[in-house]
């Protein structure tokens, strides 16, 4: 009898953590700590939407940053031991919702957008002085969204949207007709600029958003399209050092169910798998980065949330609160939440 | 679930080959294909039919005032701006089709503007000089910034007292040229919605815009969603501040020309056109036939409170606290109609508004 009762409690301390931003029956906004069944391990309020969440190598803290214009971010210890503490984004800058730890886990790199200069840059925040701001680097482009470490782990690859905004107009885009989009790579030490790639001029309506690296180490753009409805607009782009930036024609229909917006990306622990959501189509595809087939489709209503699952595939989330792992084309465990998941889902 | 029933009966169509059609025997379908052809028939074609005309007086009056300069000539392009600036607000929230080709709606309005972007490209352009090689196609390959009504506004809607001819001179190269450049912008928008074969209104798979009814009809309510936080998020806040000593009143869209007052009416007036020209609240379940009348009300009540500001200018509405007072109502009744629009109506559509799905991020 005993046994029963904490059984389910041992699982969960044990198994795979996510976290994810969600949205509460009531309207108030929180981070969640989840497992794969989709059962809500923790919950802390935070005062506005959040976005996507930075995880520290050891796992055990992770900082959830506010959507964009937001200004704050959350620092979270998993085992809610160490004292909750915000982040504030200095006068002038605004978080762009993404962030990562540096591999020793000493430093916080956040994307955040100098609005009055019309640039993105790197905020960098020292965790051991309470994560003061001790720095900030730039992003050789404006509206970037998602960084992402390069397997170095001393170049960050940086997701430049292209558009710009200001928070005065919170998430209005200011210069659609003249979009500078394009994927920086970027010197941590130094903040130079190691490489820039952009697509072509046709293209300059493809805004790079999303990120993931691949086990060869190429990184992975997931894109909005922000030109013509009718456009046959490549929404998947893969980048690998010193080569040139090359466009993924995913098939028309896969294509066509994302509906002109990838809203993240995630690679499964075979380095190889590519989950690519599309919550505006309410589908998931999974793409073989070796041979660019869409080897997998998911339908899943307002489904964004990706993250590698323990044992293979991927687990998935969506608005409506649903919890998916999904594994060789089949679903090998749905869970359900009474939240709305937010746009990312992270491993801690 | 009945919606997913819907697409999966159209997909099973779609695999066949078969046309995706609103058949008689499915309802959900056949509302969705009903709001979406009087949407387009009743409100798009009528709304961009006659921002065109509009435009084209606006440049006459241009070319008249600018060949003659005087204070009647003048008065008239004030006019014609204003009717021109009704007519877009009615437009400027359709975020989707020929409006998003080529960048047109950034072209005919680049707003908003915080960072002063065309009065620095327009000071850069005349800096330029060789403004008489300028006109309605060269002007279009230069920043959006200079091509549309702002810059209008700027060049020859509102003048200093002391305006020196030369000054004039080029003002009006310019003022011709985005003129003209409006006028064929609006064409093309005209020209592209009065086409059968417009893509809202022939969804299925080869159509890489919409594969469904549901689509083309969520694509009308998020119109609807984006028009109502447009006027909100865009038109007001921004200029209201969160008091009166942060209130920027110039930002408030077309403050220079004094037609504020005029945009916000319009654009709600819009809001309700669409929503009544559609039917989109219209034969919702007895249940909800609440929201219709709502929304209807709320739109009325918010239009007469801007209506009445009319006289006032940007900086008197936006710091005198009984006026600020009047567009708190308007934004917090904007609020109301769009929750009743994102949830009760879009039910009664068979639509769900996506945490995720609504705002790419």
């Amino acid at each position: 009898m005993l046994s029963l009762a904490v059984a389910p409690l041992a699982c969960a301390g044990e198994g795979a953590q996510y976290a994810s931003a969600c949205r509460f029956p009531d309207g108030r906004f929180g981070v969640a700590l989840l497992d794969e069944a989709g059962a809500i391990l923790r919950t802390a309020d935070i005062p506005a939407r959040g976005h996507c969440a930075a995880v520290d190598p050891s796992g055990r803290r992770l900082v959830l940053f506010a959507r964009r214009p937001g200004t704050f971010a959350i620092v979270l210890d998993r085992a809610g031991a160490a004292p909750d503490r915000v982040i504030e984004a200095p006068e002038g800058r605004h978080f762009e919702g993404h962030g990562q730890f540096s591999r020793d886990g000493r430093l916080l790199y956040a994307a955040e957008n100098a609005y009055d200069e019309g640039v993105g840059v790197v905020g960098v925040y020292d965790v051991d002085k309470g994560f003061a701001r001790i720095g900030e680097l730039p992003c050789h482009g404006v509206g970037t969204h998602e960084i992402l470490f390069a397997p170095d782990g001393r170049t960050l690859i940086v997701a430049n949207g292209g558009i710009l905004t200001h928070p005065d107009y919170p998430r209005a885009p200011l210069n659609l007709a003249d979009m500078q989009p394009s994927l920086a790579r970027v010197d941590i030490e130094t903040g130079d600029l190691l490489e820039s790639v952009a697509p072509p001029a046709a293209l300059t309506s493809l805004s790079p958003r999303h990120l993931a690296v691949d086990a060869r180490g190429r990184a992975w753009l997931g894109c909005q399209w922000e030109g013509a409805d009718e456009a046959a607009a490549p929404l998947l782009a893969v980048h690998a050092p010193g080569a040139d930036l090359r466009l993924v024609a995913l098939p028309d229909e896969a294509r066509l169910a994302l509906r002109h917006y990838v809203g993240s990306l995630a690679i499964a622990d075979d380095g190889r798998h590519l989950a690519v959501s599309g919550p505006r189509g309410g589908i998931v595809l999974v793409v073989d980065t070796e041979t660019d087939a869409v080897v997998d489709r998911r339908p899943l209503h307002d489904g964004c949330g990706a993250a590698p699952a323990t044992g293979g595939g991927f687990v998935l989330t969506s608005g409506d609160g649903d919890v998916v792992v999904r594994r060789a084309e089949a679903d090998a465990g749905v869970g359900h939440a009474e939240v709305a998941w937010d746009n990312h889902l992270r491993r801690l | 679930m009945k919606v997913r029933f819907v697409l999966a009966a159209a997909l099973a169509l779609a695999v066949s080959g078969g046309p995706v059609v609103a058949g008689g025997e499915d309802p959900v379908t056949a509302r969705q294909q009903a709001v979406v052809a009087r949407a387009v028939e009743d409100y798009i074609r009528p709304a961009y039919h006659a921002f065109h005309h509009r435009t084209e007086t606006l440049a006459h009056a241009i070319e008249h005032f600018c060949a003659r300069p005087g204070r009647i000539e003048h008065r008239a392009v004030r006019d014609a701006f204003g009717t021109v600036v009704t007519a877009w607000a009615r437009l400027d929230f359709l975020r989707f089709g020929a409006a998003v080709t080529d960048a047109r709606l950034e072209r005919v309005a680049f707003w908003p503007d915080p960072r002063g972007v065309v009065e620095r490209q327009l000071r850069q352009l005349v800096a330029g000089g060789a403004l008489e090689r300028l006109d309605a196609a060269s002007i279009a390959r230069q920043s959006a910034a200079v091509q549309g009504l702002p810059a209008l506004e700027r060049l020859v809607v509102v003048l200093p007292a002391d305006t020196d001819p030369a000054g004039l001179a080029d003002n009006c190269l310019v003022a011709e040229a985005a003129a003209g450049n409006v006028v064929a912008i609006a064409g093309a928008l005209d020209e592209a919605w009065a086409r059968d074969d417009v893509p809202i209104l022939n969804p299925g798979p080869g159509n890489p815009a919409y594969r469904s009814w549901e689509e083309a009809a969520n694509e009308v309510l998020k119109a609807s969603l984006t028009g109502l936080e447009q006027i909100r998020d865009l038109a007001l806040r921004p200029a209201l501040g969160d008091a009166p000593d942060k209130a920027k009143p110039n930002r408030f869209p077309y403050a220079r020309s004094g037609e504020t007052v005029a945009y916000l009416a319009a654009a709600i007036e819009a809001q309700r056109d669409l929503i009544d020209a559609s039917g989109i609240a219209a034969d919702l379940p007895e249940a909800d036939a609440w929201a219709k009348s709502s929304v209807d009300f709320e739109l009325r009540q918010a239009e007469r409170t801007v209506a009445a500001l009319a006289g006032n200018d940007g900086a008197a509405i936006a710091t005198q606290p009984a006026l600020r007072g009047k567009l708190d109502y308007v934004t917090i009744a904007l609020a109301s109609v769009r929750t009743t629009m994102a949830t009760t109506v879009a039910a009664g559509l068979g639509l769900s508004v996506g945490f995720n799905a609504l705002d790419g991020d």
